[in-house]
């Protein structure tokens, strides 16, 4: 086993077409994505976002509303999603927003109701203002003032102190923090994801690659490996262990190389960001196994298969990512059957998650996914035995 | 091992490929310490029989004992007993010399000291030393060859089965790597050697045995072999200018098959008898021709090859 493993980590390694795929491919591709998405990053640096309120006798009146404003747009706080101007009249508002001052503004009608003012100035010249969580942030806030109405309604004392509001509020910010994001939105991350789960994919070739030199169908290479002292099956086990370290180490260096030189953001947690790259290469390298199998599978289909998944993790632009959004949506099924959404998927859940729940129901999907490519491999390998020259 | 236990017994062995019975029927005993040659022309079933020997490939009928205990492809104590040079060249084309040669021992070998001598020594005995940290590619066809045999020996075999390691060659290696083989055998290694190249095999093979159309056709020591075929010497006789007369006569003798002269050499061939030679320069002398350099040449494995199997072109494998 151990003979096999050092002459598939020797031979992988020294494998131009594997490196090119799992370890230079990713790096070129961070390298142009850097260079394409440093407009974004810049546009929510510099810019920021400013939205603008209109602090009439309205906002005064709405409950709990100026605290959460004040929560969101406290700079030394991690719920910061953008900085306020006050302005006194909705036409002081209106006039900074075309003047391009600040992106949005809020009003409030007569109900008490926020309504959130989005300008065509000021989305075509930059529209980095998240409207999307603030929007989200609003709603929230109308269920929570609707949730304290009642309670004003049938127990006026508590609101009397103050605390029940300072709670409600808390909890809005806190709820849009969940359903949001834990860490700050990061449009591109997105792409690096799907980049890291395209790599993963094509590392499959390096294990269908080792495992079919093992195989005495597929030449005479393999045929006079079939005569050791060995089984056959510790032989393969350790050609896939050879492949998955190959690729597992490949993709570490990929993934540090986004991290460290592009600025990717993985969350807080780096071992979980290991356990996402070994699971995704394990997945890869059974899948390869499997194609090992295949004696008319060539590398080039598996490199096919790899690029139709991606379209399905968004890796190709908007338009890619509406489609997975889409799929994500309508069938899920689906697009949890694809191993590289798996893959994008985890880690995603480790961004943007506290819970580690979505993280592991990933993993745990990617392991699936490994066994039953590996049952479908030795199912396989039994078949064809041994008469196969 | 008890040494007169054979160390490969074939009992009517039968494969086929469809249609096609690639072997039929062979049996075959192989005793320690013997070089077996295998011979026959292309497609006459050598691989085929040497793969089910290894159980490669499984086959329709037939027993294959070797060492005296059945083999089966999960025989692996007998499979370290073993070592192959296949016919055509399978090694990494990634790893170095060296580590090829390590990489094969190693499915036979697990002390990594141990296997350290043993590369060292298959190095030396293909003369690869120059060669050690080349990758397959960059060596030439006949070092690859080298390679190759390097790689099915290294871990020292007491059966090695070779299947024409020495085509591509230079004869210079090939003498290397024939030596090389009657050393491996004085240490007591069993061969199994098949080639095309007959004077190897004359020189190489205690037994020799022709096989055609997966049939075992003559077997024997290259002795008994060129005993059993009716072709005699060969006598070529330098006679200057020679008359169609005398040259009639000699061959209405009773044992020459066919005469001619060429470029003021006389060629007679004869079948197998006492006194050819002396019958043909008799001729010559009554009929007063004087004769310069006189050459008798007994017959080859190559003409015993020839008359087993016909002269015909093979080539409706
Ligand atoms: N995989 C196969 N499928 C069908 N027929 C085959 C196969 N392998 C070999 N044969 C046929 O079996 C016969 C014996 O082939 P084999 O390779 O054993 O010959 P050989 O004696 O080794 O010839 P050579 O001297 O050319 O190496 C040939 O007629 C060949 O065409
Ligand atoms: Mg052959």
């Amino acid at each position: 086993m151990l003979a096999s493993l050092r002459a598939s980590v020797l031979s992988l390694a020294r494998d131009k077409a594997l490196l090119v795929w799992t370890l230079a491919f990713p790096i070129i591709m961070t390298l142009i994505f850097m260079g394409m998405f440093s407009g974004i990053q810049d546009a929510y640096t510099t810019v920021g976002s400013t939205l603008g309120v209109v602090r009439d006798k309205n906002y005064s009146a709405a409950m709990g509303l100026d605290e959460t404003i004040q929560a969101i747009s406290d700079p030394t706080s991690s719920d910061h999603i953008c900085n306020v101007t006050y302005y006194e009249s909705a036409a002081d508002a209106e006039a900074a927003a075309n003047a391009t001052e600040v992106d949005a503004y809020l009003t409030v009608d007569a109900e008490g109701a926020p309504q959130l003012h989005v300008t065509n100035a000021s989305l075509s010249e930059n529209g980095t203002l998240p409207t999307s969580v603030l929007a989200e942030i609003l709603d929230t806030y109308q269920h929570t003032r609707a949730a304290a109405e009642k309670v004003a309604a049938t127990r006026p004392e508590l609101l009397a102190t103050g605390e029940a509001i300072g709670a409600f509020t808390e909890s809005a910010v806190q709820t849009v923090r969940l359903t949001a994001t834990k860490n700050p939105p990061s449009p591109d991350a997105r792409y690096y994801y799907a980049l890291l789960a395209m790599a993963a994919g094509m590392g499959a070739t390096a294990a269908m690659v080792s495992v079919r030199r093992l195989l005495p169908t597929a030449g005479p290479l393999g045929a006079r490996q079939a005569l050791a002292a060995v089984p056959r099956w510790r032989m393969l086990v350790g050609a896939l262990l050879g492949a998955w370290l190959c690729e597992f180490a490949c993709l570490l260096v990929a993934a540090l190389f986004m991290w460290g030189v592009a600025g990717v953001s993985f969350g807080n947690d780096a071992s979980g960001v290991v356990v996402a790259l070994a699971a995704s290469s394990l997945m890869a390298c059974a899948a390869g196994t499997l194609c090992g199998t295949v004696t008319r599978m060539e590398t080039s289909m598996i490199s096919g298969i790899t690029c139709l998944l991606s379209l399905f993790t968004g890796l190709y632009g908007t338009a890619s990512q509406q489609l997975a959004d889409t799929i994500e949506t309508s069938v899920p099924a689906l697009a949890h059957a694809n191993p590289l959404w798996q893959t994008t998927n985890s880690f995603y859940a480790l961004l943007y998650y506290d819970t580690p729940d979505a993280f592991l129901e990933s993993v745990a999907a990617l392991l699936i996914m490994t066994l039953v490519f590996l049952a479908l491999a030795s199912f396989r390998l039994r078949r064809t035995s041994y008469d196969h020259l | 091992m008890a040494s007169n236990e054979a160390v490969v017994r074939i009992r009517n062995l039968v494969k086929r490929y469809g249609e096609l019975v690639a072997v039929d029927h062979l049996s075959l005993d192989i005793a320690p310490g013997e070089v077996f040659g295998l011979l026959g022309p292309n497609g006459s079933g050598k691989t085929t029989t040497i793969n089910c020997i290894l159980q490669l490939l499984s086959y329709d009928h037939g027993e294959i004992e070797l060492f005296g205990q059945p083999m089966r492809p999960t025989s692996y104590q007998l499979k370290r007993r073993i070592g192959v040079v296949p016919q055509e060249v399978a090694v990494f084309d990634e790893l170095t010399v060296r580590e090829n040669v390590d990489s094969f021992c190693a499915l036979y070998v697990r002390d990594r000291a141990r296997r350290r001598e043993l590369v060292d020594a298959a190095i030396d005995f293909v003369g690869l030393q120059k060669f050690e940290d080349f990758r397959p590619k960059k060596l030439s066809g006949g070092l690859l060859r080298r390679l190759n045999i390097a790689c099915g020996i290294a871990h020292r075999p007491e059966l090695i089965i070779m299947d024409e390691p020495t085509v591509a060659v230079d004869p210079q290696s090939r003498e290397s790597i024939l030596s090389g083989i009657e050393r491996l055998n004085a240490e007591g290694t069993t061969v199994i050697y098949t080639s095309h190249y007959m004077e190897e095999v004359e020189r190489l093979c205690s037994r020799i045995m022709i096989m055609d159309h997966g049939r075992s056709v003559a077997s024997g020591t290259a002795d008994e072999l060129k005993g059993m075929i009716g072709t005699g010497e060969k006598v070529s006789v330098e006679v200057g200018e020679m008359d169609e007369a005398t040259l009639e006569r000699v061959r209405s003798l009773p044992h020459v098959r066919s005469a001619e002269v060429d470029a003021g050499m006389l060629r007679v061939q004869c079948a197998s008898g006492a006194h050819n030679l002396a019958d043909v320069l008799g001729v010559l002398a009554e009929n007063g021709l004087s004769y310069g350099r006189v050459l008798s040449e007994p017959p080859t494995l190559n003409d015993v090859f020839l008359e087993i199997t016909g002269r015909a072109l093979r080539d409706e494998a």
